[in-house]
């Protein structure tokens, strides 16, 4: 499918001189936008009141956009590689706008099928776009860091619910002046309808500005001081490239598949009852010891150690090497969940502590994943790789939530659950976390017959390139 | 974390160098090359670092209700 030729990937090709630190603001700019997605808590109970309707039925538009995620960002990452990031990160603005549009006027006149359709397909599109939009960009200009590179634009994804979570009630309280924003006030749903109006409006521009800027290094470029054979000489990095076709066949993406979608599943464990979790912990009789404020806060620490992982332990990945750095997520997480499930409920900043590096390793998990897959195909068709391995993701959002929830269902009534009660469901993880852990030992470097015949990736990125020269 | 405008980062080219940035705000110097300005850096950092701190300083604001809750 051809593109406009302002959208093209030879008209962003960079001149000699250009400086990449202009590439991290422009996959910042989309990555913030679409880590709104993690943010719907603070408009749901408003929804659910304004469609008379329930908490799971509001909860599936979240679920749709989890997964068309997943599907978007597998079926279209060979054009996204194919056309480059303008391109994708323009059509991910008009898909994640158009679906807050058509959010706005499902939610003004009441009907439900419209969010599904706007906010969950169109904007769940958008979403998967969005997130792969920048990786192979990131990777191509950063080769001497691309964990780094890949933890700050993935880092955005969860800086954004942190940006939009106190924007949309702040908004909210302006569109609807009985909402204050505190726990008993509940906006109206014109107040939800004007807030996905504006939230739209302010994403079209800032996500225009990503698409505006970026830009592709051109052939052969690589950063001043860099070796490649310094790269070459580590353990499993290739220098060759594998398709995202071939990707598929291959026993390291399956593994990679199962790395991810065990960490993901494992994250979402404490993530999906964070904050009746640790008041569950702490409960004496009737009562919690944890004060609903400060199980606010927990999920606050929990968002910041998710975001900061990302960053953090992406860079280190850089230094350890990717398979370590796994080996660190799953297995320290692993001891982890099996400290929270044991003897975390006998002092609550061991309970914080435990839950926000467990999180941290959550995030982590998501910000290395790109950089592994470059080292183990290449930068061919790393973006296209990448969004196919997302729907372990898309799994894991089902499979997460589903484990703890059943778990939970047959323990007892919420608002009466003890630390006891979340064991069979932490140990879970725990297996989880050891079959994670398992298939990233058995990660070796890929198979020499998967290899493109042309070890000159980047003629073969970017054709239109050669024949505009 | 590097600094991101170091003189590091611009780069060089190994193969046939001839590209295509058709891109606004960047000042072209003679034989194709580029200089991106260091104000452009800074605005594009701004405009996603200011927005980033604002969720940043409102996450810690509420996260503190942890310790003093």
């Amino acid at each position: 499918m051809a593109v406009p030729a302002f959208l093209a990937r030879e008209r962003i090709v960079a001149r000699p001189g250009f400086n990449r630190w202009l590439i991290p603001p422009a996959a910042l700019a989309v990555h913030l936008c679409i880590g709104q997605a993690y943010a719907t808590s603070v408009y749901k109970t408003a929804l659910v009141s304004s469609f008379e309707s329930s908490l799971t039925a509001i909860g599936i538009v979240f679920s749709i956009a989890i997964v068309m995620l997943g599907l978007s960002a597998a079926l279209f990452g060979t054009w996204v590689d194919r056309n480059g990031p303008r391109a994708a990160m323009f059509t991910s603005a008009c898909f994640w706008v158009s679906g807050f549009l058509v959010g706005s006027l499902g939610i003004a006149t009441d009907q439900l099928w419209l969010l599904y359709l706007g906010y969950g397909v169109i904007g769940g599109i958008g979403l998967g776009i969005g997130y792969i939009s920048p990786v192979s960009t990131l990777i191509k200009w950063f080769p001497d860091r691309p964990g780094l590179a890949t933890g700050m634009a993935i880092m955005g994804f969860g800086g954004g619910a942190l940006i939009a979570t106190p924007l949309s009630r702040q908004l909210m309280s302006l569109y609807d002046p009985a909402y204050d924003g505190t726990a008993g006030t509940t906006p109206s749903g014109s107040a939800v309808s004007m807030l996905f109006l504006t939230l739209g409006l302010v994403y079209l521009v800032f996500m225009m500005f990503g698409a505006f800027i970026v830009r592709v290094p051109a052939e052969g470029w690589t950063p001043d001081g860099f070796d490649p054979s310094t790269i070459r000489s580590k353990a499993l990095v290739t220098t060759n490239s594998v398709s995202a076709g071939n990707a598929i066949k291959t026993k390291q993406f399956w593994l990679l598949w199962v790395v991810l979608f065990c960490n993901v599943t494992a994250g979402i464990g404490i993530l999906e009852q964070a904050a009746p979790m640790i008041q569950d912990f702490f409960r004496e009789g009737d009562t919690s010891t944890v004060a609903a404020t400060a199980a606010a806060g927990f999920v606050g620490v929990l968002s910041l150690f998710n975001m900061a992982g990302r960053f953090v332990w992406s860079s280190t990945s850089d230094f350890i090497g990717r398979k370590p750095i796994y080996m660190v997520y799953l297995g320290v997480g692993l001891v982890l969940y099996v400290a929270l499930a044991t003897v975390g409920s006998s002092a609550t900043w061991l309970f914080v502590v435990l839950a926000a590096l467990i999180l941290s390793f959550y995030g982590g998990g998501f910000a290395t994943i790109p950089a592994y897959l470059r080292d183990l195909f290449g930068t061919y068709q790393v973006g296209a790789i990448h969004g196919r391995l997302l729907t372990a993701w898309a799994a894991a959002g089902v499979a997460g939530p589903l484990i703890v929830n059943r778990v939970l269902d047959t323990q007892g009534t919420p608002g009466e659950l003890v630390a006891a009660d979340y064991r069979p469901a932490l140990f879970i993880m725990v297996g989880l976390l050891a079959v994670g852990f398992v298939a990233n030992l058995l990660v070796k470097p890929v198979d020499s017959k998967w290899h493109e015949p042309s070890t000159d990736a980047e003629t073969r990125t970017t054709p239109e390139r050669s024949a505009a020269r | 974390m590097s600094h991101p405008a170091t003189s590091h980062d611009h780069g060089h080219h190994h193969g046939p160098g001839q590209t295509h940035d058709h891109g606004h705000g960047h000042d072209h110097g003679p034989g194709g090359t580029t200089h991106t300005p260091v104000g452009l850096i800074a605005l594009a950092w701004t405009l996603v670092g200011v927005p980033l701190a604002y969720g940043l300083f409102q996450t810690v604001k509420t996260a503190s209700s942890l310790f003093t809750g």
